[in-house]
């Protein structure tokens, strides 16, 4: 279990991608990877989606609301979801808060 | 297309030309003068990396900074959607070559150095103010915002100073820290018996990388790579023998690590001879150790034989005159002892001055 102690102070700070992390789709299998100095990380879709939207100027809690237009999911179960995966890349030091 | 043996990493080494004279590189340490493949040579290799299925390139060298053309060929890397990471010593960056360099699209800068304490770190790579220069490379490379990574090869001259090391990249707001215990290739193989750390100061600085790496975590990844030489057990080399990585040398000799040009006997084509593709597919020295069935015992039967895929073949060759055994560095090896010996054989006090610095070719 990834550790959620963070997941609520942060939920008002805006997540970007490092500057050394780059989101893109992989052309031989068609699906999305995240690419940082020595990794090559496969993502699904829903993965792709949220870190699409970290830009530095959407919130947590705006990113979740984007989501909730788009599947049928409790806002707590997304809001949760989304926090646990941001969680997830900032651990490989992957994201900047502002 | 989805391939078994996908290359994912394209390293591509631009020269080796370098203003620096390491006794550690992996450089070739017979290295002979050849002609470097040109922009045009270059461009059609990225864009065709990119076909095999490559995502990554990394531009070393030598001293890629050297190639005045290093701005065109990240330009074409990003034109055909490689991630670019350059693998410098930054002696020679200028603050308008960084701009220049981010234009192009580069996604990560990659600085070595050669120790905290500037009069060691200069000693070590042979040259007056080195240590100098890097800081301020390192400045500029923060300054016009592209990303920031440390390399630091380690030895029995830097090695004591780990903490001083950390301490370095932090203050330089690196993003990662790469810590890596030389390997035993090339000029490192030459300078082995002085360059070679005691038992007892590996042991330490696993333990110091380690709590640094708990103590920095979110703000610096530090990274520390082991000596094989210490751990009884060989490194995954290159994830596998043609599987996953694949290297282009100056002069377009295309390899399954940089350090396979000297392993003896077998035969290696260059990119103005054959398509990449074809080599990395159908080339005899490709498709030499693939997979798991060239394997001899030890290996054959090893229940890890699919984890460290035999070890390294370039030390196999190294240290046993044949590529295809187990890698002596590990402990089931029939040749270990020649690994445990050079570890453990470390008495006496020696001097970096005395290694075999690196030449240029």
């Amino acid at each position: 279990m990834p550790d959620l102690s963070n997941s609520s102070r942060r939920s008002f700070s805006r997540p970007c991608l490092a500057k050394s992390a780059r989101l893109q789709i992989d052309p031989v299998s068609g699906k999305p990877v995240l690419l940082c100095q020595e990794a090559v990380i496969q993502i699904n879709r829903t993965g792709y989606e949220i870190l699409l939207q970290c830009d530095g100027t959407r919130r947590v809690t705006d990113i979740v609301e984007e989501l909730e237009t788009r599947y049928s999911l409790a806002k707590t179960t997304l809001f949760r979801e989304v926090s646990e995966y941001l969680e997830q890349i900032d651990q490989r030091g992957l994201l900047q808060w502002s | 297309m989805e391939l078994a043996h996908r290359p994912y990493g394209l390293l591509a080494e631009l020269t080796y030309r370098c203003a620096l004279h390491c006794p550690y590189c992996s450089n070739p340490a017979k290295g002979e003068k050849q002609s470097e493949l040109d922009t045009l040579e270059w461009r059609k290799t990225l864009h065709d990396a990119a076909e095999l299925g490559v995502l990554q390139v990394g531009f070393s060298g030598g001293e890629p900074l050297q190639r005045r053309d290093l701005e065109q060929l990240i330009q074409a890397a990003r034109a055909v959607g490689l991630y670019t990471n350059l693998i410098t010593s930054g002696v020679n960056l200028t603050e308008e070559r960084a701009a220049r360099l981010l234009q192009s699209g580069l996604d990560n800068v990659q600085v070595s150095f050669q120790a905290a304490e500037p009069g060691l770190a200069d000693r070590i790579a042979g040259v007056p103010n080195a240590h100098q220069r890097k800081l301020r490379a390192a400045e500029m490379v923060n300054r016009v915002g592209l990303a920031l990574s440390l390399n630091v090869v380690l030895h029995r001259f830097n090695i004591d100073s780990l903490r001083e090391i950390i301490a370095l990249a932090e203050s330089l707001g690196a993003t990662r820290l790469e810590l890596a215990n030389t390997q035993y290739y090339g000029w490192a193989y030459r300078n082995r018996s002085l360059l070679i750390p005691t038992r007892a100061q590996v042991e330490k600085a696993a333990h110091i990388a380690s709590d640094a790496r708990q103590r920095l975590a979110g703000r610096m990844k530090v990274l520390y790579v082991a000596s094989d030489y210490f751990v009884a057990r060989p490194k995954p080399c290159m994830n596998g023998w043609g599987h996953r990585y694949l290297t282009v040398n100056p002069s377009g000799f295309v390899l399954p690590c940089p350090t396979a040009w000297e392993i003896p006997g077998l035969r290696f084509e260059t990119v103005r001879e054959r398509p990449l593709a074809w080599i990395w597919t159908k080339s005899e020295s490709f498709n030499r150790f693939r997979g798991t069935e060239w394997m001899p015992e030890p290996c054959r039967s090893c229940p890890q034989k699919e984890i460290d895929f035999g070890g390294c073949r370039c030390q196999a060759a190294l240290l046993t005159g044949d590529p295809a055994n187990t890698d002596p560095a590990c402990e089931f090896s029939p040749h270990h002892r020649v690994v445990r010996e050079a570890a453990d054989g470390r008495v006496g006090q020696f001097a970096i001055d005395s290694c075999s610095y690196r030449q240029n070719p």
